[in-house]
């Protein structure tokens, strides 16, 4: 298969088409990740965001309840200064404490202190004596004439044990508490101040509370001036530079702010910062970013390839579909042009059709013709296509009917067949030979009706000589003057006359017709036929040999005589079948027998004549060359015949001649034969017998004729004999010689004084 | 008619009378005393209820919940088939930690369930004790220091028990470092450990739960080891020898035929309690 150049720029585009949908897909893929990595980027901003936010808010919620706790602590100690029992002496003091003590868990202790920071009295009696530096607490004005002071965190039990931290550098202690004071600042000048220790672990619980949520945070209280009160954890160096940072924005500004900040040692920390805007304190909340933002960007991550994978499938898929499709678009099309081959070739082998076709509508109205069609109607497509049949080629010579008949068989879905005659362009008419077929569709419903046409105008005319020929054999063989069979050689009667019937007697059923098998006829032959086994076989060996026998004679049981001849018929050569003639010759035969008998016998008497009996003297001594015997003859001659006529009258001589006969026929045997030689001289062969028994025989017959008068009208006339013997030989030369010896011996005895016998 | 004028007989019949009048005193008497103790037994079934008081905080044995106000836990179960086998219905009366004995013994209650088994005031008699608890301590929650057994026993640590406690016995005899602090009551011992100038208080588990699940600040530490160092009872009011025989019978029989088994093991939260076979 050459490439043309269609095949090649087909391909091409193909390729093309292919490369431009793969590099589509690519287009797309590439889109989709950038998407997904441009949403994972926007979706961790988010989160980062939203726990911003949410730092934020909690840093404002602890720093407000933090800041409600040392309010509180501030009126606790508020009422304990201004309580009357404060008068009433150390016992009553002390339930006061307890009071206090009782409804605020957080305290650890409450003491009086003296402003050098020497506790006076305390609810923890260890704590008398031990001074609180007061120096390092930060003082603030709640109400002009109080002052609350927040010092640094303690570690130990209480101030008995304690010690505080004044440095950022230790972490928060347990147990560990800080010392908040309240001073009353009175009109004559003695302040009289309280102190309570804060729980530490108060502090830890909320702490933890907090941390709950975020999981790694941290939560550091920090005083205004920069003192870490409370952690969480120690601070690492980064956080450390963070919270001094911090710091000193609030003692500049008073805000607080949510950042996200990367420390010095490169950690990324989410830090939300809130100082109290009244008291000197402030929150800073810290949640390292990659950590919070760790499992956030897992799920993403999680996400993400999620939605890669899917996409990557989706392309695949995609890329797949593609492909299958523009396969079986290929195949299709593939498909197609085969199709189209192979009507292509259907309509060429319509058009090469020698029958001319037309394929017309449901109504008749031609869509299509092929040139067989123009050939036989002189109409071209062209023309035909558009018509009906009827309106061209009608001849007129069919009548309405027969083409109601015709439709009403089309319109049922059967197929039409017929002849009609038809109109050609050029008005001529011919016979046609017309085959209308329905094409339905797959719901049976009739699409198109598809005619073939044939000319048959020339074989209608064979048919009709053949019907003309068909009638003169069967007149022939109606009126044959004999009976006819004839068979093919698959042995199916193919001819047979009326004759044959009466001929055989046999009944005129159904069995004996055309087409059927002419066995049971050739059966029922046989069983007429004398010997029927052997009527059979005839035919048989007569069909095998194929060769014709003429005037073959049958003998029927009931005495009659038929002639068959036999002739096999040939057709360009081959045997086609085989013809039986029987003619009835019973007739015939009695008519040739009769003959025959007039020609040898005697009339008078019956017994051969001369001539069969010189015949059969010549048989006999032909006999008797091929089989060495005798036979003997004896030749015998009334006495005085003329006498017998003379006296009696010829009538009475033809009795004495039949009456001599009859005696004489006793004496002999079945093998003896007779004969009359002339007026009234008889002879008598004799085969196989012998000059003795010849001669005895000659006695016996001299003596019954002797003794035997014919009795004629009552009156017997008396007869002798004179009998010449001889004896026949193989050597006799002919019937002749013989004949001479006898009549010598005859003579004799004639000479010798009648009736007597001699021998020759 | 005249009386009649024998003074003697007069006498006689003043005395009979009198000592008649006695008779049906002493015998009024001793029947009211009667009803008053001894047939409290006859009474619950006649009465058709069943009088318990109980401290509703010793949580998984008798306890209320807070949602539902319905009393909860081991105790009330067995207390509720005691109930029933009696026929009578169970009412459960709350009262204080201090002030359930008191009900009992004046005789408020039929029935006391719970109580820690220690020796019994003379107005109430203890059933034998059907369950026992090991020794828990609770500490705060944000306690970093403390967060195991093995932490207790350091030097600075202050361990809070209740003044003549069988754990405040136990503690002295166990702590060799930690310092000890008895208080007077439960509450003082309580706000010691939130304040910060204890770090944990001893007691046995179903009060350990409570702490847990009603403050905000409270931390359980298991001991080492499972133990029955406490030991809970239930009490009757003196006197009511049938009335005590019967429930002294029924604890007897529930350890026996596994029901006090199966009571335990309906409540999860019962789980760390030690069932007494005998």
């Amino acid at each position: 298969m050459t490439l043309t150049r269609d095949t090649m720029s087909k391909r091409f585009r193909h390729l093309a088409a292919d490369i431009a949908f793969v590099a589509v897909l690519t287009l797309c893929t590439a889109l989709a990740l950038l998407a997904v990595s441009y949403n994972s980027d926007v979706e961790t901003r988010q989160q980062s965001a939203i726990y911003l936010s949410m730092l934020q808010r909690d840093a404002a919620f602890l720093t407000r309840d933090i800041g409600k706790l040392l309010r509180d602590i501030d009126r606790d100690l508020k009422t304990l200064l201004d309580a009357p029992s404060r008068r009433r002496g150390e016992h009553r003091q002390a339930d006061a404490f307890r009071d206090i003590l009782r409804g605020a868990p957080h305290l650890r202790s409450i003491s009086f202190v003296d402003p050098q920071g020497k506790i006076a009295f305390s609810s923890t009696p260890e704590n008398i004596g031990h001074t609180l530096d007061l120096n390092a607490c930060v003082s603030h004005t709640l109400t002009p004439e109080s002052l609350l002071r927040v010092c640094p965190a303690h570690s130990g039990r209480d101030i008995a044990d304690g010690v505080p931290l004044t440095d950022n550098g230790k972490s928060t202690p347990e147990p560990g508490f800080i010392p908040i004071t309240h001073s009353r600042l009175p009109a004559n000048g003695e302040t009289a101040t309280l102190v309570a220790t804060l729980n530490l672990d108060y502090l830890a619980r909320q702490a933890a509370d907090m941390l709950e949520a975020y999981g790694v945070a941290r939560v550091a209280l920090l005083r205004a001036d920069g003192l870490r009160l409370f952690d969480t954890e120690m601070p690492d160096a980064g956080l450390l530079m963070i919270e001094r940072e911090i710091s000193r924005r609030w003692k500049e500004n008073h805000t607080g702010e949510a950042r996200q900040l990367e420390a010095i040692d490169g950690r990324y920390w989410i830090v939300a910062d809130r100082p109290h805007p009244q008291l000197p304190i402030g929150v800073v909340l810290a949640i390292d970013h990659d950590k919070i933002m760790e499992s956030a960007r897992q799920r993403l991550q999680t996400n993400s390839l999620t939605t890669m994978l899917l996409m990557l499938a989706g392309m695949i898929c995609t890329l797949f579909g593609y492909l299958f499709f523009r396969h079986a678009g290929r195949r299709e099309r593939e498909q197609q042009q085969q199709a189209e081959a192979q009507r292509n070739l259907l309509e060429s082998t319509l058009n090469a059709c020698t029958k001319a076709i037309a394929i017309t509508t449901p109504q008749g109205v031609i869509e299509w013709v092929n040139p067989a069609y123009t050939a036989l109607t002189g109409y071209t497509a062209a023309e035909a296509i558009g018509r009906t049949p009827r309106e061209q080629s009608k001849s007129g010579m069919q009548s309405g009917s027969f083409y109601a008949q015709m439709w009403q068989t089309l319109l049922d879905g059967r197929i039409w067949r017929g002849e009609l005659v038809n109109r050609r362009k050029d008005s001529s008419l011919y016979d046609e030979l017309l085959t209308i077929s329905p094409a339905l569709d797959s719901n049976g419903a009739i699409r198109h009706f598809i005619a073939t046409k044939e000319d048959c105008t020339e074989h209608k005319a064979t048919r009709e000589q053949l019907a003309v020929a068909h009638s003169h054999l069967n007149a022939v063989v109606e009126n044959f003057p004999g009976a006819l069979v004839m068979e093919d050689t698959q042995g199916r009667i193919v001819l047979l006359n009326q004759f044959i019937f009466e001929l055989l007697g046999l009944p005129g059923t159904d069995e004996y017709v055309l087409g059927k098998p002419v066995h049971p006829l050739m059966l029922f032959s046989s069983h007429v036929a004398e010997d029927s086994q052997a009527f059979l076989d005839r035919i048989k060996e007569l069909r095998e040999s194929a060769r014709p026998f003429y005037n073959e004679e049958i003998h029927f049981k009931d005495g009659r005589w038929v002639e068959r001849d036999f002739i096999p018929i040939h057709l360009h050569g081959g045997l086609i079948g085989f013809l039986y003639i029987y003619r009835d010759i019973s007739q015939k035969k009695r008519h040739a027998r009769e003959l025959w008998q007039l020609a040898t016998s005697d009339p008078l008497t019956g017994i051969q004549n001369r001539r069969a009996f010189f015949e059969q003297i010549e048989r006999e001594r032909a006999r008797l060359i091929r089989y060495p015997g005798e036979a003997a003859l004896l030749m015998i001659d009334i006495d005085y015949f003329k006498r017998i006529n003379d006296t009696h009258g010829h009538t009475a001589g033809d009795a004495m001649l039949k009456h001599v006969v009859q005696l004489v026929r006793k004496l002999l045997r079945e093998s003896d034969v007779m004969a009359r030689l002339g007026g009234e001289e008889f002879a008598i062969l004799l085969p196989q017998s012998g000059r003795d028994g010849a001669l005895g025989l000659a006695e016996r017959v001299r003596a019954m004729l002797e003794e035997n008068p014919l009795n004629y009208n009552d009156t017997p006339i008396h007869v002798t004999a004179s009998v010449g013997v001889t004896i026949v030989t193989a050597s006799d030369s002919s019937t002749d010689q013989v004949l001479s010896r006898a009549d010598h011996a005859l003579y004799t005895a004639k000479r010798n004084g009648r009736n007597r016998v001699e021998s020759g | 008619m005249t009386a009649p004028n024998h003074p003697h007989r007069t006498h006689l019949a003043r005395l009979l009378r009198a000592g008649l009048i006695g008779l049906c005193l002493v015998l009024a008497h001793v029947a009211v005393a009667q009803e008053e103790s001894g047939h409290r037994l006859e009474r619950i079934v006649a009465g058709k209820k069943l009088r318990v008081c109980m401290w509703p905080g010793h949580y998984s044995l008798s306890y209320r919940n807070p949602r539902t106000r319905e009393a909860q836990g081991v105790d009330v179960d067995l207390v509720r088939e005691l109930a029933s086998e009696l026929k009578v219905a169970a009412e459960f009366i709350d009262s204080s930690l201090q002030q359930t004995l008191e009900a009992v013994s004046a005789g408020r209650c039929d029935l006391a369930i719970t109580l820690v088994d220690m020796p019994a005031p003379q107005a109430v008699r203890f059933t034998t004790p059907h369950l026992g608890s090991g020794i828990h301590a609770v500490a705060t929650r944000g306690s970093r220091r403390i967060k195991q057994w093995d932490d207790i026993d350091r030097p600075g640590v202050v361990v809070a028990v209740l003044l003549g406690s069988m754990q405040e016995t136990l503690a002295f005899n166990t702590f060799q470092y930690a310092q000890l602090v008895s208080f007077p009551d439960e509450a003082a011992r309580e706000l010691a450990v939130e304040s910060g100038r204890a770090d944990i208080l001893m007691t046995s588990y179903p009060y350990s739960l409570y702490l847990v699940r009603n403050t905000d600040w409270a931390r359980m530490i298991d001991p080492p080891d499972r133990s029955a160092a406490t030991l809970f009872t239930w009490a009757v009011p003196k006197g009511e020898n049938a009335w005590f025989q019967y429930v002294q019978h029924f604890i007897e029989t529930i350890k026996r035929d596994g029901r006090l088994l199966r009571a335990v093991q309906r409540h999860p939260d019962a789980k760390p309690m030690v069932v007494l076979a005998d």
